[in-house]
Order: structure tokens, then C-alpha cells, then sequence
């Protein structure tokens, strides 16, 4: 059999710097496209996923976004207020499985504390138990989210919370301190299982305990009840409820029955979808976007390639001169070419993963979203493309040395 | 066959491809025996590059033949061109194209690579006895790190050990001290007398055109004398 790679070798030493030029190229080509796909990806399952146990949410009128990024994703701003009355009418529709307020505004050590109901909390039945320790039971407990740096049985103050305060969650903060609702007192109960979601940074209290915190009363008629009914003569005004329907058409009646008189209604999963259909549009942008730059890619690879085959001419005349058949001059040129192209796809796939998860770390610091990567053959796509057509044009030197005037390359002098 | 070796070039006419045709070669007639050594003399410019290429199918006579045993080798394509020269030729080419990546040894015996994956361990003996023949002795030395005088003994030491039927060197001396182009000079005739291979060497040096049976005088592409030395 012959051996061509004798040859590559001799191509590749002589080449040096310029190959590696043309490995890194590729590479960093690859790796753009992995990592763009990767990550849009691991964005899409993570947001989808966070968004599970929220069916519809109702709050006053005004921004759908704001809402569903406020309630799903816990991004701090400051929601419009609608009456509390609608917690009962929702008490007694037949429509409604289970509903949760929502209250936010208070921070601890730069968690946001959030009021709801247990139904919320067990996240509508779903779980019997917290991670650890147990459910809140009374005004003055707290369940903390999976990833808050608290002790179990620790004591809490919550602070009225600050837009302006940008000290690092978990850390204790001056400004908090001088803000502190000194008469509240809770402590933390439990533990709550991960969601890969925002919440999972949060501290979960009575909505009761935020109401009474801010001097709104409890909305029951008795004192020391948690949750639904909310059976007060005056119930607290409040920026959100998530409401379980029973049935998907009672999901629609009940969205569009509060959708006047001041109210908003909607399903956060509709809202990302319209999210990512924009998002789409970004796709399809980069989409081309980066076939343009495999394109720009590849025709500086073949042109690094021609570029290197006219340095190394003689060589091939004199594999001729010696009486090589097109055969192995051909695998010689393919071989030297296809190598560099496709250790560069290899070292941009691992690039792009590295590059991806990096990205994914920095984004779910920044968003509280879990974003784990998964595997995925159609990122490869970009670098298999990148392979075909290169392994099209890696034959080219060979057409070219077919072409060489043995006698000029080899005349001398 | 008795007959392997036998070159003839007939009306062998090289005309540069310009606008203006200069005319490098105008032969009319040449003829060699299978075994018989040759000798090309002539100034530089005068064509005996261009003549030896010219025989081994580097570069096809803008008319004319090349009858190698009767078949005419500047007829062939390009590929059965290259297989004959990979069966039956061998060339010391005035630079040495040696592949300066590759060991000595990779080098004298780059053509069996075109077939074979390794080379053998009696291979490999028979290339160091090559080189040393040739007074090289380190044949895991790059190429590259060779001075001009190895280099060249080694474009010898390639040619030689494939065994060709016919020998094309293109002043195979050039860059030689006294005694290493005898070294060169005489395993090139040994060669010859040995397997019968017809031995053509293009040179000035008229210590190497004094061991020819003959010696053909070129000038401007033309014959110029076609002296015979025995
Ligand atoms: N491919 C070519 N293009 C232009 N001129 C050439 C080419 N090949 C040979 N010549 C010319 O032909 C003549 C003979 O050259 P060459 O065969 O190299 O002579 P020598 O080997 O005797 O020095 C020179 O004048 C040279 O310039
Ligand atoms: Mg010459």
C-alpha cells in the first residue's frame, strides 16, 4: 500500500506557521458556529423550563413583558397594583384548580423575599416535602430557595427592597440595614427543591407575612391563617396571581374574563413563544451570518491552500519526475489539505463547547436561569460543512500538479 | 529483453513556447545502445538540461520522437509517461530536488513510498550500503542539514538504488571535490557496466567527459561535435 503520509509530513513541517494559520482559522470558525447554536439552545430549554408552574398570570394593566418577566424571572421592577378583590372571586370560580398571589419588594442579604401561598410553594402539589426541613406553616416562617446561602432554623429581617442596592446576593449590606422591617421577624423552616429557575434565589414567605409587614392587614378574617380563602372584608392590593385552570379552556375563559376593567391576563409560555419567535428572526440572521463566514472561512482556506501548494510546486513536479502515479500525488495534496481542515473542525468543536460553557456560566449568574448544555449532533453541522466542502477543494493542489510543467519546476537555476 | 535501454531521439525538436520562438534544441539524430555511458558537453545555455529532460518526458519535443524500445515515449499521456519514467528512468537532476524535509534515507528511497507503506529491513541495509558507497554515512540526517557536496550524493545514491534501466544526471559533479566525484563518477559506471544501464551525464569537467564510451558536443541546441572516446 502506498504511503502518502510521508509526503503530508514533509508538507506540513515545510509549512510551519501557515499551518497552523489555517487550523486556527477553521478552528475559530467552528467554534462561533457551535457556540451560537449551543447556546441559543440551552437559553431556549432554560427560559421554557422556568416557566413550567406559572399556566396564566393576571396582573393590573400594563406591560405583558414586564409581567412575565417580573413573576417568572424575578427581574426587580416595580409592578402596577390591582385590587385584592379578585383573590376571592378567583376563591369561588369553578374554573380555577388552585391560584397564588404574588407580592415582591422585600430583600434579605440581597435575596428578594417573595410573599405566596403554600399552594405556590409546593408548587400546586407537586411536591410533598422541601428539600429539607418542611413548608412554612405560620406569618413568621420562611422557605428559602435552593440555592440561598442560608442555614436552616437562621433568623431573618427583611429589608424594603432597593432598586439602587447592587451589593451581591447573600452578601449583608449597609443600605439594607437602614431599611429594615425591625418588627418582622422569620425564620428560615425549609429548603425548597432546585427549579433552574430565578426562584431558586429567592426566600418564599407568607404573602400575609408582606402584607402585615407593610401595614395592609393579613386578608382573612382570622388572624394566623396562611393561603386561600382570602375571606377579609378588605383584601391588600397585589401586582400578580398565577392561577392553575383546570382544563386548557378554562385557561382561555379565564385570560380573556380578566382582561378588562384594569386587568391583564396571560400565558407566559405564549409570551416566550413570541419572545423566540423574534429571537428567531435573530437566528435566521446569524443563521446566514455565519454560512457567510464559513463561506469567507473556506475561501481562505482554499486560497492559504493554493498559496501554500505554489511553495511546495517542486516538490510535487518531483513526485512526478519520480514517476508517482495521480493517484498519490492526489491522496499527498487531499490528505495535507483534509488534515488541517478537519483537525481544525475538531479543535473548533472542542472550542465552541469550552466557549459555550463559559457563556452558559456567565448567562446563568446573570439570569439565575439554569442553562446546562446538552449535547447536540446538529451543532456539529456548521463543522461537517466545513469538512465537506473543504475535503471538495483539498483535491485541488493534486489538479494542479497535473498541470505543472516538470520540466520548468525542475529545470534549476 | 536485450533490448531494455535502448534510446533513440529522432529529429528531436524543443522550441520555446513565447511569442518569440527560440529555438533550445534541434537535434537530428541521436542513438543509444542499451549500457552504453554517454557524455553531453557544452557551455551553460546550451541545451543539455533541456535534452536530458527532454528524454526522461519532463518536457515534450515540440516535434519529433523518443523511441524507448520502440515505443515513443513523447506520444504517451501523462500518466503512462509517468509510469514509464517510474519503471525504467532515473534522474540527477542540476539542483538535486531532494524534499529537504525528509531524512537521507527517506529521500534515496522516496519512489518506494508511491507502492509501499514501510520500508524493509533489507531495505533499509541496502540503502546504507549505497550511501556509504557514496561516503554518506548518517542517513537519519535531515536533507536539509546537508552541505551541497551531500546533497548531491545523495540525488546519486536515489538514482542508483532504484535500479533504473537509464541514468539522466545533469552534472552530477558540479559541487564535488576531486574525490568524492570520482566516488560518484565510478558508482555511476560500475552501475552501468553491471546492470547494463544506459548512462547519460551532462557535465563540463573533462576528467568526467574523459570516462565516456562517447561524448556529444552541444551548442545551441545543436550537435557539435560527436566525438567518440573508447
Ligand atoms: N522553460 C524554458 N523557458 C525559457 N527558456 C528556456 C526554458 N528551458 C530552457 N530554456 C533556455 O534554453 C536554453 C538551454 O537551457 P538549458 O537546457 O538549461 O542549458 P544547459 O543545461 O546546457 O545550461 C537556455 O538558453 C535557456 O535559457
Ligand atoms: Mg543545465
Amino acid at each position: 500500500m502506498m504511503n502518502p503520509l510521508i509526503m503530508v509530513k514533509a508538507d506540513y513541517r515545510a509549512m510551519r506557521g501557515s499551518a497552523w494559520a489555517v487550523v486556527l482559522l477553521v478552528a475559530f470558525a467552528v467554534a462561533i458556529g457551535v457556540a451560537l447554536s449551543a447556546q441559543e439552545k440551552a437559553l431556549r430549554t432554560g427560559t421554557t423550563r422556568a416557566a413550567a408552574d406559572f399556566d396564566l398570570v393576571i396582573g393590573a394593566a400594563g406591560s405583558a413583558t414586564q409581567l412575565v418577566m417580573t413573576t417568572v424571572y424575578l427581574q426587580p421592577e416595580a409592578l402596577p397594583l390591582m385590587p385584592g378583590e379578585i383573590l376571592k372571586s378567583l376563591g369561588t370560580d369553578p374554573r380555577v384548580k388552585a391560584f397564588a398571589p404574588i407580592a415582591f419588594g422585600d430583600v434579605v442579604r440581597g435575596y428578594p423575599v417573595i410573599g405566596t401561598t403554600p399552594d405556590f410553594v409546593t408548587r400546586w402539589g407537586r411536591y410533598d416535602a422541601p428539600m429539607q426541613g418542611r413548608f412554612f406553616s405560620g406569618e413568621n416562617e420562611a422557605v428559602i430557595g435552593h440555592d440561598v446561602a442560608m442555614q436552616l432554623g437562621e433568623e431573618i429581617i427583611p429589608a424594603h427592597g432597593l432598586g439602587s442596592d447592587n451589593s451581591a446576593k447573600g452578601a449583608p449590606s449597609a443600605l439594607e440595614a437602614s431599611h429594615r422591617h425591625e418588627t418582622t421577624r422569620l425564620r428560615v423552616v425549609g429548603r425548597l427543591p432546585a427549579t433552574g429557575s430565578p426562584w431558586d434565589k429567592a426566600i418564599l414567605v407568607p404573602i400575609e407575612s408582606v402584607w402585615e409587614t407593610h401595614g395592609f392587614g393579613n386578608g382573612h378574617r382570622q388572624d394566623g391563617r396562611i393561603g386561600a380563602p382570602f375571606d377579609a372584608e378588605t383584601v391588600p392590593p397585589l401586582p400578580a396571581i398565577v392561577v392553575k385552570p383546570h382544563r386548557i379552556a378554562d385557561a382561555y375563559a379565564l385570560r380573556s374574563d380578566h382582561r378588562k376593567n384594569g386587568l391583564m391576563a396571560l400565558f407566559p409560555a405564549e409570551i416566550l413563544v413570541s419572545l423566540y419567535r423574534n429571537l428567531g428572526d435573530v437566528r435566521d440572521a446569524m443563521l446566514v451570518a455565519s454560512i457567510l463566514n464559513g463561506v469567507l472561512i473556506l475561501g481562505a482556506v482554499i486560497l492559504l491552500i493554493v498559496a501554500l501548494f505554489s511553495l511546495r510546486r517542486r516538490s510535487y513536479a518531483l513526485l512526478r519526475a519520480l514517476g508517482a502515479s495521480a493517484l498519490y500525488s492526489g491522496a499527498v495534496a487531499w490528505l495535507g489539505a483534509f488534515g488541517l481542515i478537519a483537525v481544525g473542525c475538531l479543535a473548533g468543536l472542542a472550542l465552541g463547547w469550552v466557549l459555550t460553557a463559559a457563556l452558559s456560566l456567565w448567562l446563568s449568574t446573570q439570569t439565575g436561569l439554569d442553562l446546562h448544555l446538552s449535547p447536540d449532533w446538529t451543532q456539529t453541522l456548521p463543522a461537517l460543512l466545513l469538512l465537506l466542502a473543504g475535503s471538495l477543494f483539498a483535491g485541488l493542489p493534486a489538479v494542479m500538479a497535473y498541470r505543472l510543467s516538470l520540466h520548468e519546476a525542475l529545470r534549476g537555476e | 529483453m536485450g533490448l531494455s535501454g535502448q534510446i533513440t531521439a529522432l529529429r528531436l525538436d524543443v522550441t520555446q513556447p513565447d511569442a518569440s520562438p527560440l529555438r533550445i534544441l534541434d537535434l537530428p539524430h541521436l542513438a543509444l545502445d542499451a549500457g552504453e555511458v554517454i557524455g553531453i558537453s557544452g557551455p551553460s545555455g546550451s541545451g543539455k538540461t533541456s535534452l536530458l529532460h527532454c528524454l526522461a518526458g519532463l518536457m515534450r519535443p515540440t516535434s519529433g520522437a523518443i523511441l524507448w524500445n520502440e515505443r515513443d515515449i513523447a506520444a504517451l499521456p501523462t500518466d503512462a509517461c509517468d509510469l514509464w519514467r517510474r519503471e525504467h528512468v532515473a534522474l540527477v537532476f542540476q539542483d538535486f530536488q531532494l524534499i529537504p524535509e525528509l531524512s537521507v534515507m527517506e529521500n534515496m528511497a522516496l519512489p518506494q513510498f508511491f507502492s509501499q507503506w514501510r520500508l524493509t529491513d533489507t531495505q533499509k541495509d541496502s540503502l546504507h550500503k549505497q550511501g556509504l558507497q557514496l561516503g554518506l554515512n548518517n542517513l537519519h540526517q535531515r536533507a536539509s542539514s546537508l552541505s551541497r557536496g551531500e546533497q548531491q550524493r545523495v540525488a546519486v545514491a536515489r538514482s542508483l538504488w532504484h535500479q533504473p534501466d537509464l541514468i539522466l544526471a545533469d552534472e552530477p559533479t558540479a559541487s564535488l571535490d576531486r574525490v568524492h566525484a570520482d566516488k560518484v563518477m565510478q558508482a555511476l559506471l560500475e552501475h552501468a557496466r553491471q546492470h547494463r544501464t544506459t548512462l547519460i551525464v551532462a557535465s563540463h569537467d573533462p576528467a568526467v567527459l574523459g570516462l565516456m564510451d562517447r561524448v556529444i558536443g552541444l551548442e545551441n541546441g545543436r550537435t557539435a561535435t560527436g566525438q567518440a572516446v573508447s
